[in-house]
């Protein structure tokens, strides 16, 4: 658009310049050089004719071939005085055409006359010529016979001479007198003379009648209009000539003043040209700077992040879809592992495989569900190991997807941590936490304590045993996770746990993961040991009121059979002790599953346990008790009052004892056992279903659990089979008793223990 | 010799010239016949030779100044091309309606540039008005035809060739006949830029009728100083010439050819010759002048000798008859045969040369 504007402008510009030009050019000097020249050459031209004629008249000359040339010449000026000269226009030009015709009349007019001069000229000329021949002959011939006409004849002949050669037109009467003086004195002479005296006053009358004539011509010639038609003709082509002369200056200033417009113009955008130059130059220089000074800042910048990303203890790497490495990658990534290991851009698995080979594997069969768009990305990365560890070293490992804008996944940003610290910091906390929970524990019931102690060391010792069968180990690992997370050593549950889920995966434990079990409860134990000191193995711990009732009894002298009791008595605990134990644990579970309040009841009086039959059981009792917590009551006080039952749920623990031998019940108000899901657990794990039978069989089978994840509490299904089993070793029989929405009784009928 | 230079009449004359030189004031006397003067000169100058005399360009110059008649001058330079084209379409019938008339059927150069008939004859044998004017030195005259209706060779060049009794034709058609001829196309393309044209037909025609010139008759080697180029009688006829006033009329380098005159000054001519026709009107039929009745122009003498019969009309059949007729009509007498007899000797002085042989 402005473009076009500028060009057009040029345009506009050059076309009014030419024109102006054209216009300041009109008068073409050699044109009006030539046309006046012309004009000149007429006049001077029109001189010469003149004089010729003069000179022809009085006979300076003696041919008109002067005359006829200088016509000629005339003729050809004449054609060339109609083609004005171009510049010559409008209103003048109409008025020169008018004076050149004028002129050109006049002209022709005089040309005529002269034509007229010439032939009348030579008529007289003729007369003239033959005058004094005739004269003379006649003069001869009239001598002898007539003197006097003789002398007359001569005297006319000179009279006739004379008067040719003057303006006195007053000779003419005397000269026609003596002609006619002489014609009448003709019949004197001979009739051969008088012929020729009548002949010669013929060409005397002849003189005498053209003479005037010739001269009236001449004059008509001086006077013709011809030199005021030339000095018309001038004027009138001066006039026009000079009115386009006027027009040509008119051009020439208007040209010279858009000549001046135009050249300020070019100043002017000269002017904003160098301007505008000078500021993109420094626009340019400014920029450059600018740049340079972002490039600085730039590469300070990644001078400043590359010292931070070199000293984070992060490798930060980019896997391409293949696995591959990117060739960009922070220094820590080579660093813990050398290129010159796996190359200079290794494969995600080859380099884990450096450090943990197992994370490796597991690594490369999940990598290519990353990018197969199956399952969202942040699905399958929850699959793949974020921890990986050798011997020495641990690290974590996140994975941040790269898009470039669409859904799919252009890669992977793997986030390595060196978490050894990290890992040893957390273990020392979790022992110091551990430790303190069982210092806690001591000093609420150091009893209870040792025997969770011994308990647990004789699990670990069978756990720990690499004959025993993968099944006693799962139950022995779930109760050990079990119990050490009721007493809140969170770190032996933890490892625990990890070894359950591995055991899951592979039915079996290594000798590491035994090792390492063994291994953590060792150094727990030891630290336990300095603080619990001796932990009593062989001590009989007697109450003060018990040992009162002894020494009363005896001293009153009750049977041996009485006194044996109270003594053998001595060895067993009371229900309602070991309840009141589990009542506190079972209390600190709900509050710690964040369950709603839970109310205890505990009954029992005059239950006594034997120590030593019961303590196998009282281990994996656990596993009923937590059951009941976690599975049995509710997840929430809304869930409750849905159901229509008392916020607070209730949980009854009692204890009878007959002759029968001693029964032992656990009863909640909570959801009841969900038969329909274990009825589908079942079906899942191909055991039978159909029958009430069958799905208690199921229930107790290993590995059933009705929890979607197994927890460190409970939920591995392996809680109510280790029970089970640990009550039937001491010849006991479980019953259960369950009503779907009102709760869940398990009953524990345990024989008379043999004498 | 003193008579072959002095005319027979000059004597005559001397008193009244020297009294009348003073009372008109001029240089020369009136009666300017070069002869006295050359002779003078010839006299006062060098008296041991005249050739060498004559040689003096200076002085012959002067004189032939003042004389009333000049040598043919030299031809101006003339195209070659345009000659060579002027002088084939002189010669060619095909610019005839019939093919039979070329301008030099009426104009033959070996004829003295005339066809010597009383009057012509064009296509189909039709007979025309008028006696055939000489080609030979047309270019002195100032205008052509008898009546002077064409001021140049140009002009007159189209005029017989449209003409229905002499070549009868329409310039188209003889154009369309030229351009038809690849060798006059090639040969006008050499000639003119704008080859066959009307314009460039008439053009090469008139240059060619330039080139028409007869320099050298004897009477303008004696004008040049060579006395013995005459004979005395011719001479004398000369001297006639002058002394009757012929002079008047026939002088220039045409002698004749550069004015207008009425036949008949002194007489009826055309009443006494009866059967008046129209191109006796002459000059009259151009301008319509009364003036101009009977007037022709004043025709060349050059080569007189060889243009039989004489005037418009072809009336008078020899040089004789011709002066006899002039004699009677201009002058107003019957001339003496002597008279008569010099003055033709001396009209046959005037056949000049062409192509370096005398017509």
């Amino acid at each position: 658009m402005n473009r076009k504007l500028i060009v057009a402008g040029i345009v506009a510009a050059l076309a009014l310049l030419t024109w102006l030009w054209v216009g300041a050019r009109s008068i073409d000097p050699g044109e009006h050089g030539r046309y006046t020249s012309v004009l000149r050459e007429l006049q001077r031209l029109d001189r010469t004719l003149n004089q010729d004629v003069l000179r022809a008249r009085v006979q300076l000359i003696n041919t008109y071939d002067p005359l006829v040339s200088t016509e000629r010449e005339i003729r050809a000026a004449r054609v060339r005085l109609t083609n004005a000269p171009s510049f010559v226009g409008g209103d003048a030009a109409a008025a020169l055409t008018a004076e050149i015709s004028d002129y050109g009349k006049s002209m022709t007019d005089k040309q005529a006359l002269v034509e007229s001069f010439k032939t009348r000229g030579a008529v007289l000329k003729n007369s003239l010529r033959y005058l004094p021949t005739l004269a003379t002959e006649v003069a001869r011939e009239a001598d002898s016979a007539n003197p006097a006409i003789a002398g007359d004849v001569r005297a006319l002949l000179v009279s006739v001479l004379v008067y040719n050669l003057t303006s006195d037109e007053s000779l003419a009467p005397k000269i026609t007198g003596a002609a006619d003086s002489l014609q009448a004195r003709s019949g004197t002479l001979s009739p051969v003379t008088a012929d020729s005296l009548t002949l010669l006053l013929a060409h005397v009358r002849s003189v005498v009648a053209t003479k005037p004539e010739v001269d009236r011509i001449v004059r008509g010639i001086f006077d013709a209009p011809v030199v005021k038609g030339e000095e018309r003709t001038t004027r009138a082509y001066l006039a026009a000539y000079s009115q386009a002369e006027t027009r040509a200056g008119g051009y020439r200033g208007a040209l010279f003043a858009t000549s001046v417009l135009l050249a300020a113009l070019v100043a002017w955008a000269f002017t904003r040209l160098s301007r505008a130059l000078a500021d993109v130059s420094a626009a340019n220089a400014f920029l450059e700077q600018r740049v340079a000074e972002r490039t600085a800042s730039l590469d300070s910048r990644n001078r400043a992040m590359g010292l931070v990303l070199d000293n984070v203890e992060e490798g930060l790497v980019t896997i391409e879809p293949s696995g591959h490495f990117a060739a960009e990658r922070s220094p820590w990534i080579d660093h813990w592992v050398p290129p010159s290991m796996v190359g200079p851009r290794p494969l995600l698995w080859d380099w884990a495989a450096a450090i943990d080979p197992k994370a490796a594997k597991w690594l490369q069969l999940s990598w290519e569900d990353l990018f197969s768009g199956m399952l969202p990305f942040e699905v399958v990365v929850d699959q793949l190991p974020k921890h990986i560890a050798d011997s020495r070293r641990h690290y974590a490992l996140e994975y941040r997807p790269i898009r470039s804008g669409g859904p799919d996944i252009d890669g992977v940003l793997l986030v390595v941590r060196d978490v050894t610290e990290r890992v040893a910091a957390e273990k020392a906390e979790g022992e110091a936490r551990d430790l303190m929970a069982a210092v806690q524990q001591i000093v609420a019931d150091r009893e209870a304590f040792v025997d969770f102690m011994n308990d647990t060391a004789a699990i670990v010792e069978r756990v720990g045993n690499p004959a025993a069968s993968s099944t006693t180990t799962f139950r022995e690992v779930h109760t050990l996770k079990g119990n050490t997370g009721m007493y809140g050593l969170t770190t032996l549950s933890g490892a625990c746990h990890a070894v359950e889920a591995r055991l899951l995966e592979e039915r079996d434990l290594t000798p590491e993961d035994r090792e390492s079990l063994c291994r953590l409860w060792g150094g727990f134990a030891e630290r336990v040991e300095k603080i619990l000191g001796d932990r009593g193995e062989g001590k009989l711990e007697v109450r003060p009121e018990e040992f009162e009732q002894l020494v009363a009894a005896v001293a009153k002298g009750v049977p041996k059979a009485e006194v044996l009791r109270l003594l053998t008595r001595l060895q067993r605990e009371p229900a309602e002790r070991r309840f009141e134990r589990f009542a506190a644990e079972a209390r600190a579970l709900a509050v710690r599953l964040g369950k709603p309040e839970v109310a205890i009841r505990v009954s029992g009086k005059g239950v006594w346990f034997d120590r030593k039959r019961f303590a196998p059981f009282w281990s994996a009792f656990v596993h009923a008790l937590r059951n009941a917590v976690d599975h049995g009551i509710e997840v929430s006080t809304e869930d409750r009052v849905a159901a229509g039952k008392p916020t607070t749920a209730e949980l009854h623990l009692s204890a009878t004892e007959d002759a029968e031998g001693i029964v032992v019940s656990l009863s909640d108000d909570g959801r009841g056992i969900d038969w329909e899901r274990i009825q589908a657990q079942a079906r899942k794990m191909g055991l039978p279903s159909d029958t009430q039978h069958d799905l208690l069989a199921a229930m107790f089978a290993d590995g059933l659990t009705t929890y979607e994840e197994a927890t460190e509490i409970s939920g591995r299904g392996i809680g109510m089979a280790a029970v089970r089993s640990a009550a039937t070793a001491i010849g006991g029989h479980l019953d259960i008793h369950t009503e779907a929405g009102r709760g869940t009784t398990l009953r524990f009928r345990f024989p008379p223990a043999e004498a | 010799m003193a008579n072959a230079r002095t005319p027979p009449c000059a004597g005559g004359g001397q008193a009244l010239q020297s009294s009348l030189s003073h009372t008109a004031g001029g240089k020369y006397p009136i009666k300017s016949s070069p002869l006295p003067i050359l002779g003078f000169l010839l006299m006062a100058c060098a008296p041991s030779g005249r050739q060498q005399e004559v040689a003096e360009p200076l002085a012959v110059a002067a004189v032939l100044d003042a004389s009333p008649i000049q040598p043919v001058p030299a031809i101006t330079q003339l195209d070659p091309a345009q000659l060579a084209l002027g002088e084939r379409l002189f010669n060619d019938k095909g610019l005839s309606k019939d093919g039979t008339v070329a301008c030099a059927s009426c104009h033959s150069l070996e004829t003295g540039g005339v066809d010597r008939m009383r009057t012509s004859i064009g296509i189909g044998g039709a007979v025309g008005p008028i006696n055939a004017p000489s080609v030979f030195n047309s270019s002195l005259n100032f205008v052509q035809f008898w009546n002077g209706r064409s001021d140049s060779l140009e002009d007159q060049a189209g005029g017989p060739l449209t003409a229905g009794a002499e070549m009868g034709n329409t310039w188209p058609v003889a154009l369309a006949t030229l351009r038809a001829d690849a060798s006059y196309v090639s040969e006008f393309g050499k000639a003119y830029p704008s080859g066959v044209t009307e314009t460039n037909v008439r053009h090469a025609i008139a240059t060619f009728e330039r080139s028409l010139v007869t320099p050298d008759a004897p009477f303008d080697r004696y004008l040049r100083g060579d006395t013995t180029a005459l004979s005395e009688q011719a001479a004398a006829g000369y001297q006639n010439f002058v002394d009757f006033g012929c002079i008047a009329c026939h002088q220039g380098a045409g002698i004749g050819g550069n004015m207008y005159q009425k036949f008949g000054v002194m007489g009826d001519y055309f009443s006494d010759r009866g059967n008046p026709t129209e191109v006796d009107l002459g000059r009259f039929l151009v301008t319509g002048a009364e003036a101009d009745r009977h007037v022709f122009k004043v025709p060349s003498l050059r080569n007189v000798d060889r243009t039989a019969p004489y005037f418009h009309d072809g009336s008078a059949e020899t040089l004789e008859d011709a002066i006899g007729v002039m004699a009677r009509y201009q002058l107003g007498r019957k001339l003496q045969d002597g008279d008569v007899a010099e003055l033709a000797a001396f009209l046959r002085s005037l056949t000049g040369t062409y192509q370096g042989r005398s017509l």
